[in-house]
């Protein structure tokens, strides 16, 4: 078994795999992958299982070394990456040799890398996922010294072959596409046309359980009885602050729901800054 | 059975909510819970979650739905006497220390409510709740059946950390932080008890449909109870009630 030591952690480092799944009855959040379009990407590469666990990092990468040979990939956001100081490219496999040193530095664009290693790291399996959330697993996040473990695997064949044509997810236009929210019709008009004909910004105010946009809508709905909600959900406050919920996202919530992201748009969602602009682009029915 | 009308809120190719009549009462919360068991028997490993709100339940499938054979299932569960049997409604007894050193709000709420925190602690602790379903975090029981005269305004600065198993009221609610959380409401006491155990077999014991009671002891029994219940030697005391009108 291999042994990877968290010389540097990064801004915010987390096993992620697919989400839990089966215990939202009880409160307990999907959580999972911010971009599942990335992580599936990267443990695809690897030919590993799809709910390999794989590191989510957000904004700038960590530094890790490796006891054991493995292969690893690396997909989403643009980052700086460097094995013992030579520069490596994303959404190619990359070999890894015992006493290895993987830097991941700031992102050029988007928020989120994820690290997917050969047959998946081997942290604890809670309520059937390895996804870090506070009060679940032992941590939320990771930190200096951590000790991460992973099957130990050695490589014969050559990296220039599997280097796969992919789609540049993180430089996606800024639409988003979205099925209507439950209390959506009772929207005045005028508001509602403005909810898909203004351009919406990142604010700063985010992290895995939801995103704040910087505009508000005037708003007219009151609250509602405390209902479902879901990753993608958008919540209209009293105030007029639009809030998407993320994939840490509470299982229920007392904001009227306007609008339901698709799977695919949160995934792009994950990915964009602060300040960057997005517009909801509503598909027809549920 | 069902007689309340229910409308259909389609969330996503793979969310359906079933949407009662926006209020909380002891008769939605039982058809809501009469067709989760309906609908489990029958789709089972289908769905991936099924949540609930106060008049609402939530199915998540585990692929896109196919909404006319749903919609035509959903009815046939609610229609067929088959599913219309209620589990049997348990009622637990939750220790509760109400010592102001756990109920560091009581005295700012005994201005606010005008009565005094004995008269607070006793009107809390003899009034039966009513479990409607679970959310905002885990192990977080949203609760039916306070007294009006506890109602307490939700604080303009949440605290930055309340402490696991905390009692409190926030609003027209009562409810216990499973754990250590950020949290707006009045802190009125502490259970001993670990309500959500990830290291037990069943992370919860109370269901929605169950009933809870919250039974005052003092801190020496408070401290006993918490040993006990970290070593796995502690069992919430429950019964299970034979209402009459219960289950009709």
């Amino acid at each position: 078994m291999g042994k990877i030591t968290v010389i540097k952690p990064g801004f915010y480092t987390s096993v992620q795999d697919l989400g839990r799944y089966g215990y939202a009855h009880l409160g307990v959040p999907v959580s999972g992958a911010m971009d599942l379009i990335s992580f599936n990407l990267a443990n695809h590469l690897l030919k590993n299982q799809p709910d390999a666990a794989c590191l989510e990092m957000t904004m700038m990468g960590a530094t890790l070394f490796f006891d054991q040979p493995t292969l690893i990939v690396l997909c989403g956001a643009e980052a700086p990456i460097s094995i013992n100081g030579q520069p490596q490219t994303l959404n190619r496999i990359i070999p890894i040799q015992a006493g290895d040193c993987l830097k991941i530095s700031q992102f050029q664009s988007g928020q989120r890398v994820y690290l997917a290693i050969k047959e998946g790291f081997m942290s604890e399996v809670i309520l059937n996922s390895r996804s870090f959330y506070k009060g679940i697993t032992s941590q939320s996040h990771l930190k200096q010294g951590n000790i991460l473990f992973y099957p130990s695997s050695t490589f014969t064949g050559t990296s220039a072959h599997a280097h796969l044509k992919f789609v540049d997810w993180t430089r996606d236009g800024k639409y988003l596409e979205v099925y209507p929210g439950p209390e959506i019709n009772n929207l005045r008009e005028e508001i509602y046309d403005k909810l898909f004909q203004n351009k919406f910004t990142i604010s700063t105010l985010q992290d895995r359980m939801g995103i704040q946009l910087e505009e508000h809508l005037p708003n007219n709905l009151k609250e509602i009885l405390t209902a479902p909600v879901y990753p993608g959900t958008v919540q209209l406050t009293p105030s007029g602050r639009l809030i998407i919920l993320m994939r840490d996202a509470q299982v229920t919530g007392g904001y009227p729901r306007i609008l339901q992201l698709t799977d695919k748009a949160v995934s792009l969602l994950s990915q964009k800054r602060p300040g960057q602009a997005i517009q909801f682009n509503l598909l027809e029915g549920g | 059975m069902m007689d309340y009308p229910i409308k259909y809120r389609y969330i996503s190719p793979f969310i359906l909510e079933v949407c009662w009549p926006a209020d909380i009462c002891e008769g939605i919360l039982l058809d809501i819970i009469r067709l989760k068991k309906g609908l489990q028997t029958i789709w089972g490993p289908d769905l991936r979650d099924m949540t609930m709100g106060y008049h609402c339940l939530s199915l998540h499938f585990n692929s896109a739905i196919n909404f006319p054979l749903v919609l035509s299932e959903i009815e046939e569960v609610r229609t067929s006497t088959g599913f219309s049997i209620l589990p049997a409604r348990k009622r637990w007894h939750i220790p509760i220390c109400y010592d102001l050193e756990f109920g560091k709000d009581l005295s700012i709420m005994a201005k606010t409510t005008k009565l005094n925190i004995e008269e607070i602690i006793d009107l809390h602790s003899s009034t039966i709740y009513l479990l409607y379903f679970y959310g905002f975090m885990p192990g977080f029981m949203y609760l039916g059946g306070l007294a009006e005269e506890l109602y307490t305004p939700r604080k303009n600065m949440p605290d930055r950390k309340v402490k696991k198993g905390s009692l409190a009221i926030g609003g027209r609610q009562t409810g216990i932080y499973p754990m250590d959380s950020p949290g707006g409401w009045s802190i009125i006491g502490k259970t001993p008890v670990n309500i959500f155990n990830l290291h037990s077999k069943d992370l919860v014991l109370a269901q929605p449909g169950d009933e809870i009671q919250f039974e005052k002891i003092d801190k020496d029994l408070f401290y006993f109870i918490q040993d006990q219940d970290a070593a796995s030697r502690y069992v919430l005391k429950n019964e299970t009630i034979h209402g009459q009108n219960y289950g009709h």
